[in-house]
């Protein structure tokens, strides 16, 4: 998944978007020269070092990797799945409404 | 008396036939499946020890699944009809993933629905609606309602139904389809018992009650990869792709 998520950062590096991510790798250290490898500049919470069975994806009740959430400007969750051909779509509705209500603000 | 010789001698043929098959009979599906999970083992271990990407791609070619799916189809066959033909129309249902799979559960809801011993095959209707189609998932789900009543099988189908509609696997979404999907995980919850199941739906009940879309995101308080805490509240007023990733 890693080239789609670069791809979404450097096309909405303009938009009012941020990709969070939620790691889930027991070895944090060990993870941090693959960061380089991959170019992976967006910012993750960690899971903490059980891993998989961590606390967060446990809130979440994650299951399967990978799982994404689009939770829009207002905090809403409007999508949920596990990265489909229909998840640029959503974004592109969020980001619309996003941006028609900054526009609405600024007025 | 003479006709009656003449009967003996008709009925040899079909006597010697039915031997025939007794001996040509299939591998019970208990051994079968036996005999799969050493396979699957066995595989397991060769893309373990496998390093070449190249080879590692044909060993995924081969998975023990596609030499297992005929011969479980050939014990079906053999006992088309009857009882004994569940467990190996219900092993193709949860261990192929294409026609087989449809042609085996096809069979099973039109033959078997009231068989006690359908509930794995219950169990794949949701994760393969994209090759049963969400209409017909439906409508075989409806059918195991009406006419199984074997408590697991029915807690099966409550659970499959509820993940229909909530959860990230979800063919469909609505609010009085959410709460339904709340109606049926209550049952599995109160009456399965089966641990594994109820801990699934433990987990989706509360997918269905706090994290579906249209309902407000729950913060999440932590770390990131250099130690910095911080909150997923802190990107209120953008659009957020929280991305659940690993490095494997």
């Amino acid at each position: 998944m890693y080239p789609h998520e670069r791809s979404l950062v450097e096309e909405l590096k303009h938009e009012p978007f941020a990709l969070i991510g939620v790691n889930s790798d027991r070895d944090r250290d060990g993870l941090r020269p693959r960061l380089a490898e991959e170019h992976i500049t967006w910012r993750s919470f960690w899971n903490g070092p059980e891993g998989t069975a961590g606390p967060i994806s446990a809130e979440w009740n994650v299951s399967g990797w990978p799982t994404v959430y689009v939770i829009d400007h207002e905090g809403v969750i409007r999508h949920k799945g596990h990265g489909g051909p229909g998840l640029d779509e959503v974004l592109r509705q969020c980001l619309a409404r996003a941006g028609a209500a900054a526009d609405r603000g600024g007025k | 008396m003479r006709p009656r010789l003449h009967i003996l001698f008709a009925m040899l043929p079909g006597a010697v036939l039915a031997a025939q098959q007794r001996a040509a009979a299939p591998p019970a599906a208990a051994v079968l499946e036996q005999q799969f999970l050493e396979a699957q083992r066995a595989w397991n271990e060769a893309l373990r020890r496998t390093e070449d990407a190249a080879a590692v791609a044909e060993l995924r070619q081969r998975r023990p699944e596609a030499a297992f799916v005929p011969r479980f189809e050939a014990g079906a066959q053999a006992f088309a009809g009857t009882a004994a033909a569940v467990p190996y129309l219900v092993w193709i249902v949860a261990h192929d993933s294409q026609d087989a799979a449809f042609a085996a559960m096809s069979t099973l809801m039109q033959e078997h629905v009231a068989d006690p011993g359908i509930g794995r095959a219950v169990a794949r209707i949701g994760g393969l609606h994209h090759v049963f189609g969400p209409e017909r998932s439906r409508a075989w789900l409806d059918r195991v309602f009406e006419r199984n009543e074997d408590a697991a099988v029915l807690h099966q189908a409550h659970y499959t139904r509820a993940a229909m509609y909530v959860g990230t696997r979800a063919v469909e979404r609505s609010e009085p389809l959410r709460q339904l999907a709340i109606t049926d995980l209550g049952v599995v919850l109160a009456a399965a018992e089966s641990d594994s199941l109820r801990k699934l739906a433990k987990g989706l009940l509360h997918e269905a009650q706090v994290l579906e879309p249209g309902l407000p995101a729950p913060d999440i308080t932590g770390e990131d990869l250099d130690g910095v805490p911080f909150r997923l509240a802190d990107y209120k007023g953008k659009v957020v792709l929280l991305d659940f990733w690993g490095d494997w």
